[in-house]
C-alpha cells in the first residue's frame, strides 16, 4: 500500500500557499481594436500577472460602469492592484465575512462608493437600514450586483453612455464559487 | 457475462459527452464565387466580400473592420458555427459574430474574435448596441494559416467557448466566459468579420458551418454523472 503514497507525488498541485484571495472593484475602460468601441474590466490588464503562480480571477459588471473581481494572486500582484489608483480593494476577503470590524471612515467610504455607482440613497438606506458593520461582504456585492443598465456608443462624443435598459448582472456567488 | 457489457455500456454512456463541438456541421457558405451576392448583409463597416472567388474578407487597405451577417437563416437561442481562419500575417483581427438585431449602434449578441498582432490570442465579447464588452480574459493563441475557428453559444448555461481545430481535433478554449444577458429567441444571425482585405494584410474567412443546437439539460457537454457515480461533469 506504500505505493499509492506516491501517487500524490504524479498529482499537479496549484501553488495556492504564495497565493491569496480578495476582492476588488474596477472601472471599465476603453480598449478599442480594428475601429470597434470595447470595453474592458481594468483587472484584466493585470491578468498575466494574477497568473503567475496560478493565481486566477473572476469578475463580472455592476452599476455604474464597474466591475466587481473576486482574486486570487500572489502578494506581487495584489501590490500591482492596489498601486493602481482605479482600483479599490474591498475591506474584507472573504464574502461571508462580516463587516463589523470595520472603521466609521471605512463604512462611510464604502456607502459612498455604493452611492456613486448610481443607487439612490432611499436604494441605499432601504437595503442597509442599520449601521453597516451589521451586514456582511456578500450583502454588500449583491446589492452593488442588483441592476446594470445596456451600453451604447455616443460617437459624436466619443464616449460609451451606460443609460439603456437594465440588464441582469452575474451574481458575486458565482464568483466566489468559480475562485477558491 | 451480460452484467459485465451492461455495466461497460453504462460506464461508456457516463463518460461520452452528450453533445460535442461541433453539433450541428452544416454547410452555410463556402464563398466559391465571384460576389458575395444578396444571402449577406452588411452590419458594420462596409461588410465582408468575395475574394479570388473563394474567400470571404474585409474591404480595404485600412485597420477597420467590416462585418456582415448570413441573412437567409435564423438560429438560436444556441447555436455551434466554424470556419476556415486564413491569415496572411500578424496585424490582424477576425470574429465570428451570433448577434441579434445585426446593425450600426444596434447589434446585441455574442463574438469570438482572434486578435493576431503581438498578443495574439482568442476574446470573447457581448455586444450591446455594437458596443463590446470583453467576457473574461483572453486565451493565449497564436493563429496559423487553415486552422479552424469555431463559436459555442449555450444559451442554457450563459456559456460562450471558442473551439480551435488545427488539423488534430477540436480543442476548447475560453471556458470561463459566460453571460446571459441575451439567451433567448430564434432569430440569431450568425456573422463574419475581418479587418483588412486578404490582398493587403491576409485576412480572410472560408467554409462557415455551423447552426442551431440544443444543449442537454442545462449541463452542456456532458451527461450528469451524480446521481450514479457520485462524479461530476
Amino acid at each position: 500500500m506504500i505505493w499509492l503514497a506516491f501517487l500524490f507525488l504524479l498529482v499537479p498541485v496549484e501553488s495556492w500557499a504564495q497565493t491569496a484571495v480578495s476582492w476588488w472593484v474596477a472601472p471599465y475602460v476603453r480598449a478599442d481594436e480594428y475601429g470597434r468601441v470595447v470595453r474592458v474590466c481594468k483587472i484584466e490588464q493585470y491578468a498575466s500577472l494574477i497568473a503567475a503562480e496560478g493565481g486566477s480571477y473572476r469578475a463580472a459588471e455592476i452599476l455604474g460602469g464597474y466591475c466587481v473581481a473576486k482574486v486570487r494572486a500572489n502578494a506581487a500582484a495584489v501590490t500591482a492592484l492596489a498601486a493602481d489608483a482605479d482600483l479599490q480593494r474591498l475591506p474584507k476577503d472573504r464574502i461571508d465575512d462580516p463587516l463589523s470590524t470595520l472603521t466609521n471612515q471605512q463604512k462611510t467610504r464604502l456607502r459612498n462608493f455604493i452611492l456613486s455607482l448610481g443607487y439612490t440613497a432611499q436604494e441605499v438606506q432601504a437595503r442597509f437600514p442599520n449601521d453597516l458593520g451589521t451586514y456582511t461582504l456578500r450583502d454588500v456585492l449583491r446589492f452593488m450586483a442588483t441592476r446594470r443598465l445596456k451600453p451604447r456608443y455616443d460617437s459624436a462624443a466619443d464616449t460609451i453612455v451606460l443609460d439603456g435598459p437594465i440588464q441582469p448582472v452575474k451574481s458575486p456567488d458565482t464568483l466566489d464559487e468559480a475562485i477558491k | 457475462m451480460k452484467r459485465l457489457l451492461s455495466a461497460l455500456l453504462l460506464v461508456v454512456l457516463l463518460v461520452s459527452p452528450a453533445w460535442a463541438f461541433p453539433d450541428n456541421t452544416t454547410l452555410i457558405d463556402d464563398f466559391n464565387r465571384a460576389s458575395l451576392g444578396a444571402n449577406w448583409t452588411a452590419f458594420f463597416g462596409s461588410g465582408i466580400q468575395i475574394f479570388a472567388s473563394t474567400l470571404a474578407t474585409g474591404q480595404g487597405a485600412t485597420d477597420a473592420s467590416d462585418a456582415s451577417y448570413y441573412n437567409a437563416a435564423t438560429y438560436g437561442p444556441s447555436g455551434h458555427f466554424y470556419a476556415t481562419s486564413r491569415v496572411g500575417g500578424a496585424g490582424t483581427w477576425q470574429g465570428i459574430h451570433f448577434v441579434t438585431t445585426p446593425g450600426s449602434g444596434t447589434t446585441d449578441g455574442y463574438a469570438i474574435y482572434v486578435i493576431y498582432h503581438g498578443t495574439d490570442g482568442i476574446l470573447g465579447y457581448r455586444l450591446d448596441n455594437d458596443v463590446l464588452t470583453q467576457l473574461g480574459s483572453q486565451v493565449s493563441y497564436t493563429p496559423a494559416d487553415g486552422d479552424l475557428i469555431g463559436l459555442d453559444r449555450n444559451a442554457v448555461t450563459g456559456g460562450l467557448e471558442a473551439y480551435v481545430n488545427t488539423g488534430g481535433g477540436w480543442t476548447g478554449l475560453g471556458g470561463s466566459w459566460s453571460d446571459s444577458t441575451y439567451a433567448s429567441g430564434t432569430s440569431w444571425r450568425v456573422g463574419l468579420e475581418c479587418s483588412y482585405d486578404w490582398a493587403s494584410t491576409g485576412n480572410a474567412w472560408d467554409d462557415l458551418h455551423g447552426g442551431t443546437v440544443t444543449p442537454d439539460g442545462g449541463g452542456g457537454g456532458c451527461i450528469p454523472k451524480l446521481m450514479l457515480l457520485g462524479v461530476g461533469c
